[in-house]
């Protein structure tokens, strides 16, 4: 039974199947929204594709429990497949540096054997020179008519695909760790306001933080092409008992990580505004004056009893810019609401009270969108991404290179063997082989 | 001097490379080659040219950044990592097809953002999630990969003509079958650094290094189809038709990766 389970998640089959499989639900993931909450995809299909959709999780696939199933059998088959590769390459990368075996010239995949004439010692010579030059200095056992050298390098190139495929599992252990112990979601801070609630993207539910965090200042600013330029958000974190406790500005691509909490810029919008300066023209005898009005207190306006009273602001209402809502409060009448347009609006029409109210300046008040999350599995992953990287680097611009040479005989008619071998490109080592013994060997050659 | 001037001259130098490249499967002289080769090597540098100006141009204009931002730019260095990867995979593949197949992706896609009215070849200024020092590291390693990808997608086209019709001018299977899987091998370990890029940029602009958008499960996918490829190719020992139609189907990923998903799906990725 376990020699079957082991024999099932070392297929190659399996990983192709799983890669084609993974592949192909994924396409499914981009084609049907994962970002909406329930009630809005209900909206979208018809009741019957809806209930098949969700049955199979399509509105969150990626986190389904089948996906998921998915990714542990690539893991399982990863785990299996990189345990058998180290069987197979251990003795390789860590075994002995002297392999001494005569078995290598009849199983190499590359093996060459010369009958040579002459003295051992400038035989051995000869043979030491080609040996260092195609590969390193060669371990040697000499005896009195015979030697046997070898030499190797880069062993541990073969080391480039177990990282690759370690690696994999890193960042899927990674995933899984982020998952679970990990947490992604928004706040939106009025500028000078504090929170400590985080709404969780996903089930939208929320959570709250050890700490509030104010947004100090928010800044929005853009290229003269009216292209944003720079979103920026000065937070604070602050402490239940009021104090603050660091300060830092978030800007795209520049999070700020306090206690392994990131802050992201993601959005901005306007929550209201304040410092109004409202124009006031009496149309009956051209009087003009400006009131600057904050936004909560109630103005009286100079000429009477009246009282004006500024309520809700509209970045735009319905296309014609910025207003706000206005209720003009005279003694003895009824309460008149009405909304303030900028300077030059012909929606500025003449009160009961005679009078025209204009809308000349205001700061606006943003609200910022800061993402929290964290992720305690992302050490993982990076550490995933080094080693695939190392990996690759292992695997493509090194090999495994091994020779042997051995004489055998008697002075009259000795034979030099030679035998090598290249995990990658073997061509071009036989090739330098066959140039390095035609060149440096005194020999005659037979094959 | 604008540096789309000099990106025009390029398209009509490769046109002519190409032009000579053609001839020179047919008349099979090796004259004709060494100057489609020669003309290859002058638009290269004139490409490179229009580049660097590029570059330079938006630094005189205040807005300095490296012109790998917009579809216009990401075009014109699509076209340029074709014939980079080509000048070089040359010195060991000195193929003409794979000279062929580089040079008239390289053109077609220049002739593309002149010739279409919806790519916008104007420099503009960079938006704020563009401004990181990941833009580099990430476009480069993955336009390099889409190129190593087209190569390899050219050539197992190649391969199915020669298979399927056998004309007597496209070289022997084999070379074709060798040059798809070392393309494929090359461009899937930039395309797995593309990939790593952009989780790091996506972790510091949007606070998570995945998060499924739709840009990057396409990548995954297109990772996912070229891994199927090389584990089939090495461990199974597949070659030839089956190993082709991978490699072609894998380019179509590659191709809804680039730019299919920002036009047909909504996310966050939406600047290419």
């Amino acid at each position: 039974m376990t020699g079957k389970l082991v024999k099932f998640f070392s297929s190659v089959k399996l990983t192709v199947f799983l890669f084609l499989v993974l592949a192909a639900t994924s396409i499914l993931g981009t084609l049907v929204r994962q970002d909406l909450p329930l009630e809005t995809q209900r909206s979208l299909y018809s009741p019957t594709v809806f209930s098949v959709l969700n049955f199979f999780n399509a509105f969150d696939m990626y986190h389904s429990w089948w996906f998921t199933a998915l990714l542990v059998l690539l893991a399982l088959n990863i785990i299996v497949c990189t345990r058998r590769q180290f069987a197979r390459i251990g003795k390789l990368v860590f075994g002995s540096r002297e392999h001494f075996d005569d078995a290598v010239f009849r199983t190499s995949p590359i093996r060459r054997k010369y009958p040579v004439r002459g003295d051992i010692e400038t035989i051995r010579r000869e043979s030491d020179d080609i040996v260092r030059e195609l590969i390193s200095a060669p371990a040697t056992k000499t005896s009195a008519d015979s030697f046997f050298m070898y030499a190797e390098k880069g062993r541990y190139s073969r080391l480039g695909m177990p990282f690759v495929h370690i690696s994999v599992l890193l960042i899927l252990f990674g995933g899984v760790i982020g998952t679970l112990f990990g947490f992604i979601g928004q706040m939106n801070i009025i500028e000078g306001e504090q929170s400590r609630e985080v709404t969780l993207y996903g089930d939208r539910e929320t959570k709250n933080l050890e700490f509030d965090v104010r947004c100090d200042k928010f800044t929005v600013d853009f290229y003269e092409t009216g292209m944003p330029r720079e979103y920026r958000s000065d937070l604070s974190i602050v402490d239940r008992g009021g104090e603050t406790l660091a300060s830092n500005a978030v800007r795209v691509n520049h999070p700020f990580v306090y206690e392994g909490l990131k802050f992201c810029q993601a959005s901005y919008g306007i929550a209201g505004a304040l410092n109004y300066l409202v124009g006031v023209r009496n149309e009956e005898t051209g009087e003009k004056l400006n009131l600057r009005i904050d936004a909560v207190t109630e103005m009286s306006l100079p000429d009477g009893e009246a009282v004006l009273v500024l309520a809700k602001f509209l970045p735009d209402y319905k296309g014609q810019g910025p207003t706000v809502l206005a209720a003009l409060v005279g003694p003895g009448e009824k309460r008149d609401m009405f909304r303030i347009f900028r300077d030059g609006s012909r929606f500025n029409r003449v009160r009961k009270s005679g009078l025209t109210f204009s809308l000349k300046d205001f700061d606006v008040l943003y609200y910022t969108g800061i993402q929290v999350s964290r992720d305690p599995g992302v050490v993982f992953v990076w550490t995933g991404f080094i080693l695939i990287i190392l990996g690759f680097v292992l695997h493509l611009f090194f090999s495994h290179k091994r020779v042997w040479v051995k004489l055998s005989g008697s002075p009259e008619n000795y034979e030099l063997w030679v035998a090598a071998s290249a995990d990658k490109n073997r061509k071009a080592l036989e090739e330098k082989l066959d140039g390095l013994i035609a060149g440096k060997l005194a020999v005659e050659q037979t094959t | 001097m604008n540096d789309t001037f000099f990106v025009s001259i390029a398209t009509f130098i490769y046109f002519f490379s190409f032009f000579l490249m053609l001839l020179c499967v047919i008349f099979k002289k090796r004259f004709l080659e060494r100057a489609a080769l020669s003309f290859a090597a002058i638009g290269f540098t004139i490409h490179t040219v229009s580049i660097v100006l590029r570059w330079i141009l938006s630094y005189q204009m205040g807005v300095g950044h490296a012109p790998l931002a917009n579809f216009y730019e990401s075009l014109v260095f699509f076209s340029w990592s074709i014939m980079f990867v080509y000048l070089i995979a040359r010195n060991r593949y000195p193929n003409v097809f794979i000279g062929i197949i580089s040079v008239f992706f390289a053109f077609i896609i220049l002739s593309y953002t002149s010739l279409s009215g919806g790519v916008d070849s104007a420099i503009k200024p960079l938006i704020p999630a563009l401004k990181s020092n990941w833009l580099i590291s990430h476009v480069i390693s993955s336009f390099l990969a889409y190129a190593c990808f087209a190569i390899a997608f050219g050539s197992s086209v190649l391969y199915l003509i020669k298979i399927k019709v056998q004309p007597a001018i496209v070289p022997d299977a084999a070379t074709l079958d060798e040059v798809t899987y070392r393309m494929i091998s090359v461009g899937f370990v930039m395309l797995t650094l593309g990939i790593i890029t952009g989780a790091a940029w996506a972790d510091s602009a949007w606070g998570r290094y995945w998060g499924w958008d739709p840009k990057e499960t396409w990548s995954f996918i297109t990772w996912l189809i070229y891994g199927a490829f090389l584990h089939v190719h090495l461990a199974r020992g597949w070659r030839g038709v089956k190993l082709s139609l991978i490699s072609i189907t894998g380019f179509v990923a590659v191709l809804f990766t680039y730019i299919g998903v920002n036009y047909l799906l909504a996310g966050l990725h939406s600047y290419l």
